[in-house]
């Protein structure tokens, strides 16, 4: 009997330590994977940021079109032309959605399980003070901003099950966002005035 | 009888080297999630970097008044990331370059760790015009 009750607790303890071993690792590996997944997002809007053009004379194009949850970036390619890159947030599936291309171009998800993100731009820097907007189009204004913000907060959308994170009257989450990240547009004047 | 003891012993001898084994996993676990929590650290050590780059780049923010504790901004979209609410320092330092009219500028993302230890995880350089040369 002390035997088979033994048998039954070695058992029971290595089905308890696998099970708790395999969610540590699935979570750390989620964990991670997430945070190079936005870090790779940032990289993306960054690097099309370094091409940015105000508008394309030809098409009408616009240079960057920002409306809070997506940025859509226009810039020189290597190729002759215009490339744009667009990234805009699936707030049903919580997953960040990419695509390069025009409108042919198919979107991608770039990054899962997040809450919420919010693109941002600040337009111009007069007297050290940016006031960023979530609506901008460079070509109805006729200049690059002087930076852009992306902000992430993880988690999942909040119209899903089990939501956790908690969100103001006004749309704004009342945490503050797990990533953030500035972003300059090359070729700008430093020190503001763009 | 004699058999029953010598399972007895046997199932002893298996658990006794199932907790070594568990012990060196949790360990080894506890190694890997360490050293997965550094590298997230690096990543959002990374953001605070370039962010601060950034903001002294165009002119919203000078090297002196972003260098200490990060700390939640008034008023403006970008609030500070909610790990930092653990404990972040921007360590901000500026030095005299060979351009004329520009300096050297290394921002330094600093965690506070428990127990008062501090760790570096992130460090970027840059070359900035110099804002007191500037008529």
């Amino acid at each position: 009997m002390i035997a088979l009750a033994l048998t039954l607790a070695l058992l029971g303890a290595m089905a308890v330590f696998s099970s708790t071993a395999a969610d540590a690792i699935a979570r750390t590996d989620q964990k991670i994977a997430r945070d190079m997944q936005v870090g790779r997002l940032f990289d993306l809007i960054e690097s099309s940021l370094q091409t940015a053009v105000v508008s394309d004379a030809r098409s009408g194009t616009s240079g960057l079109v920002c409306d809070g949850e997506s940025l859509t970036i226009t810039g020189r390619g290597v190729r002759p032309g215009l490339t744009t890159c667009t990234v805009r947030f699936n707030v049903d599936t919580g997953v960040l959605e990419g695509k390069l291309g025009g409108p042919d171009g198919v979107f991608e998800p770039l990054a899962e399980g997040i809450a919420r993100v919010r693109c941002s731009v600040v337009p111009r820097v007069i007297a050290a003070r940016a006031d960023p907007v979530e609506r901008f189009d460079s070509a109805s204004a006729g200049f690059l901003p002087a930076a852009v913000v992306v902000e992430v907060w993880y988690g999942r959308p909040p119209g899903a099950q089990g939501a956790t994170e908690s969100t103001a009257e006004s749309g704004t989450p009342a945490t503050p966002p797990d990533r953030t990240r500035w972003m300059r547009i090359a070729g700008l004047a430093s020190g503001g005035g763009a | 009888m004699k058999r029953t003891g010598s399972a007895l012993l046997e199932l002893l001898l298996a658990l006794a080297i199932f907790v070594v084994f568990a012990i060196v996993c949790v360990r080894m676990l506890d190694q890997a999630s360490a050293t997965a929590a550094s590298a997230v650290e690096q990543t959002i050590g990374m953001d605070f970097c370039r962010t601060a780059m950034v903001k002294i780049e165009i002119g919203v923010a000078t090297p002196e008044t972003l260098s200490g504790p990060v700390r939640a901004e008034a008023g403006s979209s970008a609030e500070t990331p909610r790990r930092s609410a653990t404990g972040w320092e921007l360590v901000i330092q500026t030095e005299p370059s060979d351009v004329e009219g520009m300096v050297n500028l290394s921002v330094e993302a600093v965690r506070e760790l428990p127990g008062g230890a501090r760790r570096s995880a992130a460090r970027l350089y840059g070359v900035i015009p110099d804002a007191r040369g500037t008529p």
